[in-house]
């Protein structure tokens, strides 16, 4: 039972903060603005590790998010109310904020769209839908209903998007993709300004679905007076709350995607796999007509016993007559006859890790959670996953990999780097192998390797020319970031079971003090550099001449910022992590199988077109906003490699011996 | 047009007129929309004036626009209290909504009746609220729900005599649902805010909630399983069957309905013997989904974290965890870090103390300080708890600090002198290599605890009053608690190595005697002056300084962990409470929250009572052997809570530490607490002391 919710606009730098929204459900607390202000003195007041979410003072607790844009959700409350819930609620609803304000135009199938985040403007443009939202799943407040789907049919009001000011009045949002949207812009003024002409809800709703197969659902009664639908009403409070009534389409159809990303760690010193973590989505878009009863079963039977302890005691009464299964069988046989076949071939030598799958090892999946569509109580009779689905895309289930107890198995992707100074001529030499250890048949793509060059180890002489990198690399292009001091290599696309190499040669200033002890203190933090980096800086220089010089890179001044930028890396903390991004399509590394599936719809009786994905994944910025539903399981899932002193070579006429 | 441009502050002259000229204009509707719109953007700007618009707004209830009505709605319940004659005005009209033919009108009038607080509409809400219980459609019913505990907030007197509650008590049968878990959400805010209600369902009722709960939506999910907790179970197989009932809920996506389904486990394995037997694996069970909702937003993670301990400290053997699920991750916030030592600190046993350590040692070694000074405290913390593993924590220890980075060195004192206070004469060696580093120590905290160290272990060190020269250097300048640790530690240094030591103390005791200006320091300095100097300190046989000796070097006190007890009366409570702001600030919640009702485990035949564990042993221990500590651990559980008190029980890096570094005399069981009233105590003794030598004589 809250007493209220605000939204804040607090950037980090500003000492106060602007109440975007506020909703009070209780008289027992302060008005709004001394209740903000004294969150603010507050929340000042606390250390930065201390700055948890809930928070108390004087009688009044406090309970915050933070969003992106410094967007901060606040709720505050005199009694002891389920903090769980609170949070969970107000992530939620942040995430519909977010599907409104965001989603709606990203719709519009224009990528540049895609990554909006829900920022202080697009808020105040739609107080209204809002304060809308914010009494649909608040009643008293207490929470009703946080479900996107649903209220998105409920609540109608247009959003004012930031984008389509139709007006042309003020464009102070538009930074970024001003020029090259142009095209875009005026077909979207087009629309905008067809909008409020007509005013009416039918062009709107058509924006929102974006593939070409519409929802028609007609138990909508009036579509173009009413701005609330009626029917959601009945649909809110029925059993099967999630999915309206007499929805319809003229194709049937049904995505399965099942998406794992992968946190993986691997210490290259020691040569272990520290982290080795699957997490693991199964995403589901749904275009099926009326009430349909869809069954999922897992070549896992275990899905439906996590944690159970005891796998054997799988009782097999399936009494139950099941529909047949929609999924094409002997597709799927051949590949995994393929697998076997592979296994078998190469498992004395390497050990490859999906020999260890295919042998029908249990799947140590955990943490398996679904989405509330699911009947949880009957996955455990059938091992088979009964939902009703709702309308368009979900998150059907989210799982969990620890690959802790096989950390053995070789990983995906693996790499290895040597790093060799070469004191006679001030070059750094960077030798990086990557080997690819999955089948033959699958190919990884996008895959991107980004290998740090500590500024603290090695001052790369970035000025003069152009050609500082060389590189030859077997596939794929070598660049080098000055912004983020790290080699990048990009490689379109590679096969699995393969090999290739690469090796890059950047100029140092200078690589006199470079020796192993220097390195091994730099990748363990030690203290030395932490001072010795932060008052070399000598700061008296810049003196308005020199400035100028700087600015237009005259007089022996380079006009580059790198100078500054390595500077600014040598001070923080420089990350001496490998990274790797890329994608898998067609395999799932947990080796979880969809091994059944059925659509089934009493009245109208309709077969449908399921279609199955699978891919693996690792890529730590895919997730930027909280809200972003797409693909919630991994947070920022890393593919690390740890260097060690030993992918350092030094070879010249430093003190040091050259390590072989 | 976009809400941003109506965000000004405006008076109500000027937006009566805006409403007059639309109302004139064609398509009148969308303009006064927007005029609305400006009038609800000064809501939220706090702009009391608009509530003399209350007869123009009022009036617009006439036009059919549901949007245009909501947003009247919004107004009337915003202003009514603020001008409450002109209010009554809208009274006839919401009269009409309530029987208006779409169940959204109704159900918004009903809303909006019981919102306000004022005397016409309340008696008026009450006749609303009676129909509303009875309509057809749920949606109403569901709002009436709240209209009574709205109403309740406004008048409760009113709301009981004129039976509402009994008659939301009907709609617990009701057939929908959501109604259902709704009324039960009304109801416990009356129950928990009245003083002679209480809600209590049957065995039969309780039965039917379960079966609700399977296709309520997830939020109701949550009220069910909340209002579960009311019904006490009579036998071990009902909380059985409830028990069971509860853990398809487990797996649910949202991690609210995930916790309060543990909460309900929790509960009725009190009503349990020995669930342990029964559901094997039930703890595994529990632990999994715990650690399944870690991969969820930082926040929540915290609080899945909070309760986590809080299930560590009570409920140990309900829930199982690996260690290995709490390992911090990269990118983790401080705050979560944090709370995931404690827990590591928590879960550590001898069996994975080698995993926790070497984890514990990537941690001291990583690039945040903050994280590898608490790292490092954690090791320590270990060490006094594992007695078996004490070995290889110091060794890790000593391989931290070896490397001489100055943070880690600094830390490393505080923490080695606990553990020399746990196992004396134990861990020399390393104590002297630790020494060896004394230049690098410059924070108060850890200076204390050096100079503690080299006056207890001053006999072992080579060249020990240069080092001690070095370190007193600046003794007017420390801070108050360095000079309370450097006067002792020189008087011992004098005790014990009388020739080495004497020019030293002779320094300190002057400087604190005739330089410092603080009444205490000055005291103790005297008293140790006068221990000293005393013609009865070297004793009857004429040792040298005998009876100061016996004084001053006494043995410590042994410390014990004593973080892991917390009283059971309070941990029963907050289990009552999990995930609630209780438990994250793991305190009584009458401390937190004055007005609420202390909730306790029901009384049945079959209530387990709460196993004698190594918990309490441990108060006990305590208590016998130092008063301070355990006085302080009372103080740290159930003080009220401070202004900025978060976050207040911090298990491991802090407790073991600070406040009990300077009960550094060695002669007694005080606290610094104490501090005037010890050299009180201190001087008594030797007066007693010197009576009993007289009397003897």
């Amino acid at each position: 039972m809250i007493s209220s919710l605000c939204i804040l606009h607090w950037p980090e730098s500003d000492s106060h903060s602007q109440v975007l929204v506020s909703r009070r459900y209780r008289n027992d607390i302060p008005n709004e603005r001394s209740i903000v202000s004294s969150f603010e003195i507050l929340y000042k007041k606390l250390r930065p590790e201390e700055r948890v979410p809930f928070n108390y003072h004087r009688g009044i607790n406090y309970v915050h998010i933070r969003g992106a844009n410094d967007i901060l959700l606040l709720v505050t409350a005199t009694t002891n109310i389920n903090a769980m819930s609170v949070v969970v609620f107000l992530n939620s609803f942040y995430g519909i904020l977010h599907n409104y304000l965001c989603q709606q135009l990203s719709s519009s199938n224009n990528e540049d769209f895609k990554h909006l985040s829900l920022d202080r403007d697009s808020i105040i443009d739609n107080v209204n839908l809002i304060f809308e939202l914010i009494d649909e799943c608040l009643d008293f407040g207490l929470i009703q209903s946080t479900d996107y789907n649903i209220l998105r049919e409920y609540i109608k009001v247009n959003v004012n998007l930031p984008r389509f000011r139709a007006d042309g009045s003020d464009i102070t949002s538009d930074e970024s993709d001003s020029e090259s949207n142009s095209k875009h812009d005026v077909k979207s003024r087009a629309r905008a300004k067809s909008k409020s002409k007509s005013n009416s809800q039918t062009n709107h709703n058509s924006n929102i679905k974006s593939t070409s197969n519409h929802a028609i659902t007609n138990d909508v009664i009036d579509h173009s007076s009413e701005f609330v639908n009626s029917s959601v009403l009945r649909t809110y409070s029925s059993a099967i709350n999630w999915r309206q009534k007499g929805i319809f389409y003229s194709k049937n159809e049904i995505y399965i995607d099942i998406i794992e990303d992968c946190e993986f760690y691997y210490d290259l010193e020691l040569g272990v796999i520290k982290r080795n973590e699957v997490f693991g989505t199964c995403a589901v878009k749904c275009y099926l007509s009326g009430m349909p009863v869809c069954r999922i079963g897992f070549n896992e039977k275990q899905i439906s016993r996590i944690g159970n302890g005891d796998p054997d005691d799988a009782s097999e009464n399936e009494t139950e007559v099941l529909p047949s299964n929609q999924l094409k069988a002997d597709d799927r046989e051949e590949e995994e006859d393929d697998e076997e076949l592979e296994s078998k071939e190469k498992s004395p030598t390497a050990e490859p890790e999906l020999a260890v799958q295919s042998k029908k090892s249990r799947i140590p999946i955990r943490n398996v959670q679904f989405h509330q569509c699911i009947e949880l109580a009957t996955i455990y009779k059938n091992n088979l996953v009964t939902f009703i689905p709702p309308d368009d895309k979900f998150i059907l289930m989210t799982y969990h990999l620890e690959q802790q107890k096989q950390k053995k198995k070789l990983p995906l992707i693996m790499i290895e780097p040597t790093f060799r100074v070469l004191k006679s001529t001030n070059k750094l030499q960077v030798l990086c192998v990557v080997s690819t250890n999955f089948k033959k048949r699958i190919h990884c793509q996008n895959l991107m390797v980004r290998i740090p060059i500590n500024p603290n180890i090695f001052e790369v002489d970035i000025g003069k020319d152009e050609d500082c990198l060389k590189y030859r690399a077997e596939t794929g292009e070598v660049g080098y970031k000055v912004d983020s001091s790290e080699l990048v290599w990009k490689i379109g696309a590679i096969d699995g079971r393969e090999q290739a190499r690469m090796m890059a040669e950047l100029t140092l200033t200078s690589a006199e003090k470079v020796n192993t002890t220097y390195i091994q203190d730099v990748l363990l933090h030690r203290g030395p550099i932490r001072e010795a980096s932060a008052p070399s800086d000598d700061e008296d220089e810049d003196s308005a001449q020199a400035e100028l010089d700087q600015f237009y890179g005259v007089h022996g001044q380079s006009s580059s910022s790198a100078k500054k930028l390595t500077k600014q890396w040598k001070i923080q903390n420089f990350d001496n992590d490998i990274k790797l991004k890329f994608s898998i399509p067609m395999l799932a590394y947990s080796g979880l199988r969809l091994n059944y599936l059925s659509v089934v719809e009493d009245q109208l009786k309709y077969s449908c077109f399921p279609w199955v994905r699978y891919a693996t994944e690792s890529d730590p910025h895919k997730k930027t906003g909280k809200g972003d539903n797409k693909d919630i399981a991994g947070q920022n899932c890393d593919y690390r490699f740890r260097i060690g002193i030993s992918s350092f070579q030094i070879i010249g006429n430093g003190t040091d011996k050259p390590k072989s | 047009m976009s809400d941003g441009k109506l965000f000004a502050k405006s008076n109500s002259v000027e937006l009566r007129a805006e409403l007059e000229q639309a109302m004139k204009k064609s398509k009148s509707h969308s303009r006064i929309k927007i005029v609305l719109r400006k009038v609800i953007a000064n809501i939220i700007l706090n702009n009391n004036e608009l509530a003399a618009m209350m007869p123009d707004v009022i009036d617009l209830f006439k036009i059919d626009d549901l949007e245009i009505r909501k947003m009247c709605f919004q107004y009337l319940s915003n202003y009514a209290h603020v001008n409450p004659r002109d209010a009554s005005e809208a009274l006839p009209y919401l009269e009409q909504f309530l029987n208006d033919s779409s169940p959204i009108v109704r159900a918004l009038a009903i809303r909006t009746l019981a919102s306000v607080a004022n005397k016409d509409y309340i008696e008026r809400t009450v006749g609303a609220v009676r129909t509303g219980l009875g309509d057809v459609d749920p949606y109403v019913r569901k709002t009436a729900a709240y209209a009574v505990s709205r109403l309740y907030q406004h008048d409760p007197t009113r709301t009981e005599k004129h039976n509402l509650i009994s008659e939301l008590n009907e709609l617990l049968y009701d057939k929908n649902q959501v109604v259902v878990s709704n009324a039960l959400a009304s109801l416990s805010y009356v129950t928990d805010h009245s003083r002679t209600l209480t809600l209590a369902i049957d065995k039969a009722h309780s039965m039917a909630l379960i079966t609700h709960l399977g296709n309520a939506n997830e939020w109701c999910q949550i009220y069910i399983l909340n209002s579960l907790m009311s019904y006490v179970p009579q036998n071990s197989e009902e909380a059985l069957d409830l028990i069971e009932a509860t853990i398809p809920s487990l797996q649910h996506e949202n991690s609210s309905v995930v916790l309060n389904a543990i909460k309900v486990i929790v509960y009725y394995s009190h009503y349990v013997k020995n669930p342990g037997l029964i559901f094997p694996t039930l703890p595994k069970r529990l632990g999994t989904s715990l650690i399944s909702l870690l991969s969820k937003p930082a926040e929540i993670q915290f609080l899945v974290l909070r309760n986590v301990i809080l299930l560590l400290l009570g409920s140990k053997d309900l829930v199982s965890f690996e260690v290995e699920m709490f390992f911090c991750h990269n990118e983790d916030p401080i705050y979560i870090k944090d709370t995931k030592l404690e827990i590591i600190y928590l879960l550590a046993n001898e069996q994975n103390v080698h995993v926790v350590l070497r984890e514990l040692e990537e941690y001291a070694t990583e690039v945040d300080v903050s994280m590898a000074r608490k790292a490092i405290r954690a090791l320590g913390n270990l060490a006094v708890k594992l007695p078996n593993a004490a070995d290889a924590c110091v060794e890790v220890i000593q391989n931290l600090f070896n490397e001489g980075i100055s943070y880690i060195v600094q830390e490393s004192a505080v923490v080695l002198k606990n553990i020399m206070r746990k196992y004396p004469n134990k861990f020399q060696q390393e104590t002297l290599e630790l020494v060896k580093f004394y230049k690098l120590i410059d924070e108060p905290d850890a200076k204390a605890s050096m100079i503690w160290i080299i006056g207890q272990a001053c006999q072992f060190i080579d060249s020990v009053e240069t080092i001690f020269e070095v370190i007193i250097s600046n003794f007017k300048d420390d801070p108050i608690e360095v000079q309370y640790a450097t006067l002792t530690a020189a008087t011992k240094l004098y005790l014990m190595l009388p020739e080495k030591g004497e020019k030293t103390v002779l320094n300190v005791l002057k400087w604190a005697t005739e330089e410092s200006d603080n009444p205490d320091i000055r005291e103790r300095g005297y008293i140790y002056w006068r221990l000293i100097s005393s013609e009865y300190a070297s004793g009857k046989s004429g040792n040298f300084q005998e009876v100061t000796k016996e004084i001053i070097l006494n043995p410590n006190p042994i410390i014990s962990p004593e973080n892991d007890s917390i009283d059971p009366k309070i941990l029963e409570e907050l289990e009552l409470n999990i995930g609630t702001l209780a438990s994250i600030y793991l305190k009584p919640v009458s401390h937190v929250f004055r007005l609420a009702k202390v909730k306790s485990l029901p009384n049945s035949p079959v209530l387990q009572k709460r196993a004698q564990g190594p918990v309490t042993s441990d108060v006990t221990v305590a208590t016998k052997n130092a008063q301070s500590t355990s006085g302080r651990k009372v103080s740290v559980i159930s003080s009220p809570v401070a202004d900025t008190s978060f976050p207040a029980r911090n298990l491991t890096p802090r407790s073991t530490s600070s406040k009990q570094t300077y009960d550094s005399t060695g002669s007694s069981n005080e606290d610094i607490s104490s501090k005037d009233s010890f050299a009180k105590r201190l001087t008594r003794k030797a007066t007693q002391l010197a009576a009993r030598k007289g009397s003897r004589d």
